[in-house]
C-alpha cells in the first residue's frame, strides 16, 4: 500500500514548487526528437534551418499561454471539474479514451524507438524483452509515488542528463562560421510538414494541463521557463550541428547529434555518445512516466472508486505490450509521428475545448448574476 | 493488486504474532495517554493482579530467585531493605542507609523520611521498579520507602573508534544515559535544553530520551517523533541502532534513515541546527532527526578546518560516493560490451592484462569484490594486531598471487581497490556499508547490460533515494526538493558568513515538504 502523506494524507494537497515544475517541464519535453532535429529543420526548412525553432517555440507559448489562462480563470479548479459543470461525463468518456490511448501509445513507442535506436548503435545482443520491462519497473517505480515524489526524482535524474550539454563546449575548436550561409530557408523546404514534426520536439508539455491541483499559486511562470530551457537547448544544439557539419553532411545523417558526440574523446574516455545516450534514458523516462500519469489521471477521473494503484497496472500491463509490438524502426517511426500529430491535435485541441467551457460558464454566470462561488 | 496486498499484509500481521514481535509503529493511536500505560506493565501483572499495595513480603517473592538480591532486617525486624547489589553503590549504601539503620540513628522517623532523597511509594509495581532501577526499598510499619542510591561500573568516556576526527573534541558517548546527558548538558548552557522521558521494551524497559532546543526544534517533530517511539511495542532494545530500525518510515531500503553518531559535538551541533536528538540508555550512539542522505557525509572535520579545505574534502567524498558505485560495474560494462569506449593507447594494456584471465569481466569482478569484503569483515572482527595483518595477506599476498596465477587482472585490482578505499572514504559506518552493498547490484546490472544497465541501477537508485523520508520530511533535501540557501552547508562547506542564519529547512519540515512552502 502507498503510505499516504500530505496534508491530512491527502496526496492531492501536495503542491508542486515552481523551481521543480520548470526542471520538470523542461526534462519531459526533450524527446527522442533531439538527436534528429538538425536534420529535420534542415530537410523541411533548408539552409539556417536552426532559426525555424524560434517560429516553433512562439507557437509553443501560444498554447502554454492557454494552459495558464484556463488556469487563472478557472480558479485553479482542474479541467476535469471545469469540463464536468457543463458537459455530462459519459459525453466526455470516449474523448477522454482517445487521449489515454494516443499517450499511452506515445509513451511505449518512444520506449521502442530509443530500444532501437539503442540496439542498432551499440547493442546488438540487446534483450527486448527485458529493457522494456526495466522501463515498466522504473515507471512503476515512479507512478506509485504520486507526482510529488515523480518531481522530486525527475529534478535529480535530470542533474545527470544536463552536463551532456557541456560537452558541446569541446566541439567548438571545429565549429567553423564558414558552413553557414547568408541564405535563409532556401532548398526543398515543406515548412507545414516540417512545423509538424519539430513541434513533436516541444511535445510532453501538454500533460501540464493536468497540474492544476497539484501547484502553487503563480506556477505558471514554471512551464514558460522550462519552455526555454528547452529551446534555448535545441537552438544550442542545433546552431553548432550546423557549424560543425555542412549542409548536405547534415542531410544525410538520420541522427546527426549522436554523430556530434562521436569526436569527443578524453585521455581514459573515447566516444562518449555511447555514455550520453545512455544518460539520455533517463530523459525518456521522464517523458514516458509523465504520459503514463496522465493517462492514470484520465482514468482516475473515469472512474474515482478504483484505486490509482489498479489503473498504474493497466497503464503499464497496456504500455508494455504495446512496445512489444513494434519490429522494425521505420515502423516505429511511422507510429510515433501518426500518434504525435494526434498529441499535437490533443495539445491543442484540449485547451481551446476547455478555454471554451470557461467562457460559456463565466458568460452564464454573469447573466445570472452568480459569483464563481455558486454552484 | 489491492487485494493481493491485503493477503499479504494479513499474513505479515499474523507472522508477527506469532513470534511475538508485534511492531505497532505505523498503528498511531491519538490518545497518547493510553500509550503510555502498557509500559508500566511489570512483570507482576503476570504474578498476581491484586497485588497493589506494596508490602515486603510481595516484594520478596516477586524478586525470587534473583542472585544479587539483598534483604536485610533491622531493630528487630521492624525495618527491612531490599536492593539488587549489582545495581547501587555500595559506599553511598553504607552511608546514606546501612550504617544509620544500624546505630539506629534515626531518631525520628517521619521526619527523617520527608527528605528528598526517601520516597514514600505504595504501589507495588513502582516499588519493584524502583529496585530494578537501582533504588533501595525500606519496609517499615505498613509504609514503604524508595532511596535512590544506584551506581554501577560504567565505561569511562573515551575517544570515538568509529568516528575520528583530526582536529577538534576527541569524547564520545559511553553506555550510561546520564553521562551522555551530561556531555551535551555542559555544551548546551541554556534551559531551553528540553528532555522528554520515555521507555521501551516490555522486559526491558530502556530509557529513551528525546532532547531539543526548545524554540529551534520544530514541535512538529518532537511530537511526531515521541508518538513512533511510544508505539513500539517490542519486549527489548539493546541498542539506539535497534530502535531507530523499529522506527523508520521505509524499513525494507538499505540506506540508514536516522543519521547515528558517537560524538558529543555532532549531537550538539545537530541540536542548534534545530533537529532533535534521541539517546538511548546502554547505547553510546545517539540519533538525529529529521536527517538527510547528505548528513551522513559531513564530518566535524570539515567545519575545523579552513572552508576552503573543507568543501573541498566534502567533494571528495561525492566523489568517492561515484565511484564506489560505479568504478568497478563500469569496468565490467566496458570490458564485456564497449570496447570502443577505451582509448587505443589504453586498449593495449587493458587487454595484454586481460589476456591471460580464462573469466568473463563479470566473474573476475565479483569473485575480487567478495574478497575484498571477506577481507573488510575479517578485519573488523578480529582484534587489531591480527587485523593488520589480514589486512597484508589480503592486499598483497592474495592480490598478487591472483595476477599471477591467471585468475584476475592487474586493472581489476587497482579498479576493486580505488573502489573499496573510496568506500571507506565516506564516514558513516553504515552508509558506507549500504553503499558497498548496493555497489554489487551495479556490478550486476552493468554485466547484464552495459552500460545502459549501470543508468538504469542509477535511476533505480536515485527514485528509490528521492522517494525515502526520514519522519515524513523528505530525504534528499536539499537537492530535492531544492533549497539552494542550504546547499552551503550541506553539499559544500561554505565559509560561515555564507551559512545560512538560524536552521536548514529541513528541521522545519514535516509532511514531505509541501507545507511550509505554501
Amino acid at each position: 500500500m502507498v503510505k499516504k502523506r500530505g496534508i491530512n494524507g491527502d496526496h492531492m494537497k501536495e503542491r508542486l514548487h515552481p523551481l521543480q515544475l520548470s526542471i520538470l517541464i523542461y526534462t519531459i519535453q526533450n524527446g527522442l526528437v533531439l538527436y534528429s532535429l538538425p536534420r529535420l529543420v534542415a530537410e523541411y526548412f533548408g539552409t539556417n534551418g536552426w532559426i525555424s525553432i524560434i517560429f516553433i517555440a512562439i507557437l509553443v507559448n501560444i498554447n502554454i499561454t492557454m494552459i495558464a489562462i484556463i488556469y487563472k480563470l478557472g480558479n485553479g479548479r482542474s479541467i476535469f471539474e471545469i469540463i464536468e459543470a457543463t458537459v455530462p461525463k459519459w459525453v466526455m468518456v470516449p474523448f477522454y479514451l482517445f487521449i489515454i490511448g494516443v499517450w499511452i501509445g506515445i509513451a511505449s513507442m518512444i520506449m521502442r524507438l530509443y530500444i532501437f535506436i539503442f540496439k542498432m548503435m551499440f547493442f546488438p545482443a540487446l534483450p527486448v524483452s527485458l529493457f522494456i520491462a526495466l522501463f515498466i519497473l522504473l515507471s512503476f517505480q515512479l507512478l506509485r509515488g504520486g507526482i510529488y515524489k515523480m518531481t522530486k526524482a525527475i529534478v535529480v535524474l535530470c542533474a545527470f542528463v544536463q552536463p551532456m550539454l557541456f560537452l558541446l563546449f569541446y566541439l567548438i575548436p571545429e565549429f567553423d562560421f564558414v558552413r553557414y550561409t547568408t541564405f535563409f530557408f532556401k532548398g526543398d523546404t515543406d515548412f507545414f510538414k516540417g512545423g509538424l514534426q519539430v513541434y513533436t520536439a516541444f511535445l510532453g508539455i501538454e500533460v501540464s494541463i493536468l497540474f492544476f491541483p497539484m501547484v502553487e499559486k503563480k506556477w505558471t511562470k514554471a512551464l514558460f521557463i522550462g519552455n526555454l530551457l528547452s529551446t534555448v537547448s535545441y537552438l544550442l544544439i542545433t546552431f553548432i550541428c550546423f557549424g560543425f557539419f555542412s549542409f548536405k553532411q547534415i542531410l544525410n545523417d538520420i541522427f546527426p547529434v549522436m554523430t556530434l558526440f562521436e569526436y569527443t574523446e578524453v585521455a581514459f574516455l573515447s566516444r562518449a555518445e555511447n555514455l550520453c545516450f545512455s544518460v539520455f534514458a533517463f530523459k525518456l523516462l521522464a517523458i514516458i512516466v509523465i504520459y503514463f500519469w496522465g493517462a492514470q489521471q484520465i482514468f482516475g477521473n473515469m472512474i474515482k472508486s478504483i484505486k490509482p494503484n489498479f489503473w498504474i497496472f493497466i497503464i503499464l500491463a497496456s504500455g508494455f505490450i504495446l512496445a512489444l509490438i513494434p519490429d522494425s524502426l521505420v515502423n516505429v517511426e511511422k507510429w510515433l509521428l501518426w500518434l504525435s500529430y494526434c498529441a499535437i491535435g490533443i495539445a491543442w485541441a484540449l485547451p481551446i475545448f476547455v478555454l471554451c467551457i470557461l467562457f460559456t460558464q463565466i458568460i452564464k454566470n454573469r447573466i445570472n448574476g452568480e459569483t464563481e462561488h455558486a454552484k | 493488486m489491492g487485494r493481493f496486498r491485503t493477503i499479504i499484509k494479513r499474513i505479515k500481521i499474523l507472522l508477527q504474532k506469532a513470534t511475538g514481535f508485534i511492531n505497532l509503529h505505523n498503528t498511531r493511536h491519538l490518545n497518547s495517554n493510553k500509550q503510555v500505560a502498557p509500559y508500566e506493565k511489570t512483570i507482576s501483572d503476570t504474578v498476581d493482579k491484586s497485588l497493589k499495595v506494596a508490602t515486603y513480603e510481595n516484594t520478596l517473592k516477586e524478586l525470587e530467585n534473583c542472585f544479587d538480591l539483598v534483604h536485610r532486617s533491622f531493630n528487630q525486624d521492624e525495618i527491612h531493605i531490599i536492593y539488587f547489589s549489582s545495581l547501587v553503590d555500595s559506599q553511598t549504601l553504607e552511608w546514606e542507609i546501612l550504617s544509620p539503620l544500624r546505630e539506629m540513628s534515626f531518631s525520628h522517623f517521619d521526619k527523617t523520611f520527608q527528605q528528598s532523597l526517601f520516597k514514600c511509594e505504595d504501589n507495588q509495581e513502582k516499588v519493584i521498579n524502583g529496585i530494578l532501577e537501582g533504588n533501595v526499598s525500606l519496609f517499615t510499619g505498613g509504609k514503604t520507602y524508595l532511596i535512590n542510591v544506584s551506581g554501577f561500573e560504567e565505561r569511562s568516556i573515551s575517544q570515538s573508534e568509529s568516528e575520528t576526527v583530526i582536529n577538534g573534541p576527541h569524547d564520545s558517548f559511553n553506555e550510561v544515559l546520564n553521562t551522555n546527558v551530561s556531555l551535551i548538558r555542559r555544551r548546551v548552557r541554556s534551559p531551553r535544553l528540553k528532555m522528554i522521558k520515555l521507555s521501551v521494551g516490555e522486559i526491558s524497559k530502556t530509557k529513551v530520551l528525546i532532547i531539543y532546543i526548545e524554540g529551534i526544534a520544530h514541535a512538529d517533530v518532537v511530537k511526531n517523533l515521541k508518538e513512533r517511539i511510544q508505539s513500539v511495542k517490542i519486549d527489548s532494545i539493546t541498542d539506539a541502532n535497534v530502535l531507530i530500525q523499529i522506527i523508520d518510515d521505509h524499513q525494507n531500503s538499505p540506506f540508514p534513515q536516522f543519521y547515528t553518531t558517537e560524538r558529543p559535538d555532532i549531537a550538539v551541533t545537530k541540536l542548534y541546527a534545530g533537529k532533535v536528538v534521541g539517546l538511548v540508555d546502554d547505547s553510546p550512539n545517539i540519533f538525529c532527526t529529521p536527517s538527510s542522505f547528505f548528513d551522513f557525509f559531513e564530518s566535524p572535520d570539515d567545519y575545523n578546518q579552513p572552508w576552503i579545505l573543507g568543501t573541498g574534502v566534502r567533494i571528495l567524498r561525492y566523489m568517492a560516493l561515484f565511484i564506489t558505485l560505479i568504478l568497478t560495474a563500469f569496468y565490467v560494462s566496458i570490458c564485456t560490451y564497449h570496447y570502443e569506449m577505451i582509448p587505443l593507447s589504453l586498449l593495449q594494456s587493458i587487454m595484454q592484462s586481460r589476456s591471460r584471465v580464462p573469466f568473463p569481466p563479470i566473474v573476475e569482478a565479483i569473485f575480487l569484490e567478495i574478497v575484498i569484503e571477506l577481507l573488510r569483515e575479517a578485519g573488523a572482527r578480529l582484534p587489531t594486531k591480527i587485523g593488520q595483518t589480514i589486512g597484508i595477506v589480503g592486499g598483497i599476498v592474495i592480490g598478487q598471487a591472483a595476477v599471477e596465477a591467471g585468475i584476475t587482472s592487474n586493472i581489476l585490482i587497482i579498479v576493486v581497490a580505488v573502489s573499496a578505499i573510496a568506500s571507506f572514504i565516506v564516514p558513516s559506518y553504515i552508509m558506507s556499508a549500504s553503499i558497498r552493498m548496493v555497489r554489487f547490484f551495479f556490478i550486476l546490472m552493468a554485466g547484464l547490460l552495459g552500460n545502459i544497465g549501470i543508468f538504469f541501477a542509477l535511476g533505480i537508485l536515485i527514485i528509490h533515494l528521492t522517494g525515502l523520508t526520514n519522519l515524513s520530511s523528505p530525504y534528499f533535501m536539499p537537492i530535492s526538493p531544492t533549497f539552494f540557501k542550504d546547499w552551503m552547508d550541506s553539499i559544500v562547506r561554505g565559509p560561515f558568513y555564507k551559512i545560512r542564519k538560524g536552521q536548514p529547512a529541513q528541521s522545519m519540515m514535516q509532511n514531505d515538504g509541501e507545507k511550509e512552502r505554501n
